[in-house]
């Protein structure tokens, strides 16, 4: 009888303690989680924020890259709306270019009234040169520069302020 | 007598069991967690990099210095590959974490539109950039030379001299004779044998780990600069992946010559840029880019009488 009595009552105890053993884990699992999803969300946030970062940077630095620098060689933010148009032509007939610079949406427009989109029909009597437009979701950043083109009606080469427009990609 | 012996119960082997397993499953969880910790820190890192390369490209200058401080001891593995139109280029960083030891290898950022010369695995706190923009004849990308180690320039030519001394590059010495350099340097002779990297000015050829590559231009050139400081294999890699785009810029200019086509801006460098795009697209080494420099400068001087330069 006594033999039971003990026996009973240390099966109780470790009922008692693995329940114990049992809550701690899921305390510390749910602890776990909750640090891994605040992680994970300033990862996302810290990452978003040097996406931006970069393309800030990139809308500054890409009118002085080779496809977009004007001629001259002494203007650093002016871009060469001719090529520009040429680029968004070979964007379209081929995949050349597709994802060199990394960002959902690339534009370069002449500050004007009505915003015309360049065609091969209209140019240069457009405002607007797309040459990447992605139907996802993205912010975008901007950047005020000159738009420099050859104007066959003064036969001079004739310079616009302008905009360069970069997409920041979301996640 | 009876001899007592050392009674556990049951209870007490439940609890060391359970315990035991407890902690090494704590152990392990933490192990993995610290270590994914590290690869997330090391691949911000290589992020972060790419990111800060943007603002030392060149806009109208010849050439810029600047440098990146890192918060410890970092690896930066450059890789290079010239598949596809343009090529790709990857950075990965590793922290030393703890025990001294490099860390697990974050993921590589991976970028087309820039040329990181380095060599392929550099470690240090400090990295350095010198950037120059590369004409042939028309800007085709900025060179990017990075280094975290010290150099000492034996003897170098005078236009070298006054350019990097310009800038102001702390991990650059200038000496004439090879027992002035420093300890741990990696020593450049501009004349004379038994340096780390040895520079033929006459051939325009940069030999380093017994591997010679070439330059196109006269002394002063980004490429020349590219080849000292560069890893043989990721120099020739880089000079391929920037004639493709040099190829590509002369379609782009050749599609800008016949849209001008019939206005007063007009030009016939069209056929002539295409012939070159055709040229460049199909360099194997550095070893043609003499023929290339000799063709662009014919560029040059067709585009200089135009009217209105297409470059």
């Amino acid at each position: 009888m006594c033999l039971l009595v003990g026996s009973s009552r240390g099966q109780l105890k470790i009922q008692q303690m693995a329940f114990v053993l049992v809550a701690l884990m899921i305390l510390f699992g749910l602890i776990l989680v909750f640090y891994a999803s605040l992680k994970t969300a300033s990862l996302r946030t810290s990452a978003e924020d040097i996406r931006e970062l970069q393309s800030q940077e990139q809308a500054r630095k890409i009118v002085g890259s080779p496809e977009f620098n004007y001629p001259s060689g002494s203007c650093a933010s002016c871009a060469d709306f001719d090529k520009a148009f040429v680029l968004k032509r070979r964007v379209q007939q081929s995949e050349t270019y597709n994802s060199f610079w990394n960002t959902p949406l690339l534009q370069i427009k002449k500050v004007a009234e009505n915003e015309i989109e360049c065609t091969s029909q209209n140019y240069p009597n457009c405002s607007t040169i797309t040459i990447y437009n992605s139907t996802n979701s993205f912010s975008s950043v901007s950047s005020f520069i000159a738009v420099c083109f050859y104007d066959s009606t003064i036969r001079k080469e004739r310079c616009d302020l302008g905009k360069i427009i970069l997409g920041v990609q979301r996640t | 007598m009876k001899s007592r012996g050392l009674e556990v119960s049951f209870a007490w082997i439940f609890a060391i069991v359970v315990g035991a397993l407890i902690l090494f499953l704590a152990l392990y969880a933490t192990f993995n967690f610290i270590s994914q910790g590290q690869q997330q820190t090391d691949t911000e890192v290589a992020a972060q990099l790419v990111a800060l390369l943007s603002p030392v490209e060149t806009g109208i200058e010849s050439g810029k210095y600047s440098q990146i401080q890192f918060n410890g001891e970092t690896r930066v593995i450059n890789r290079c590959s010239n598949v596809g139109v343009f090529g790709e280029q990857s950075i990965a960083t590793q922290v030393r974490s703890f025990g001294n030891e490099w860390g697990e290898e974050g993921v590589a950022i991976r970028i087309r539109n820039k040329y990181v010369f380095s060599a392929s695995s550099e470690e240090g706190t400090v990295l350095h950039l010198f950037v120059k923009p590369l004409s042939m004849p028309y800007k085709v990308g900025d060179v990017i030379v990075a280094t975290m180690d010290n150099y000492c320039f034996i003897a170098a030519p005078n236009d070298v001299f006054d350019e990097l001394k310009a800038l102001g590059m702390p991990h650059v010495s200038f000496v004439e004779r090879r027992s002035q350099c420093a300890a741990g340097a990696i020593s450049v002779c501009f004349s004379g044998t038994g340096c780390g990297v040895q520079v033929d000015l006459a051939r325009r050829a940069v030999t380093r780990d017994s591997k010679t590559v070439y330059y196109p231009d006269a002394v002063g050139q980004p490429l020349l600069y590219a080849a000292i400081f560069s890893d043989p294999d990721v120099y020739e890699c880089h000079v391929k992946r920037l004639m493709k785009r040099a190829a590509e810029l002369a379609e782009v200019y050749a599609d800008k010559a016949d849209l001008l086509q019939g206005s007063a801006c007009s030009s016939d460098l069209s056929t002539e840029l295409r012939s070159y795009a055709q040229f460049t697209r199909t360099i194997t080494s550095s070893g043609s880019l003499g023929s290339v420099a000799r063709e662009a400068e014919q560029l040059e001087d067709a585009n200089n009488v135009l009217a209105c330069r297409l470059f």
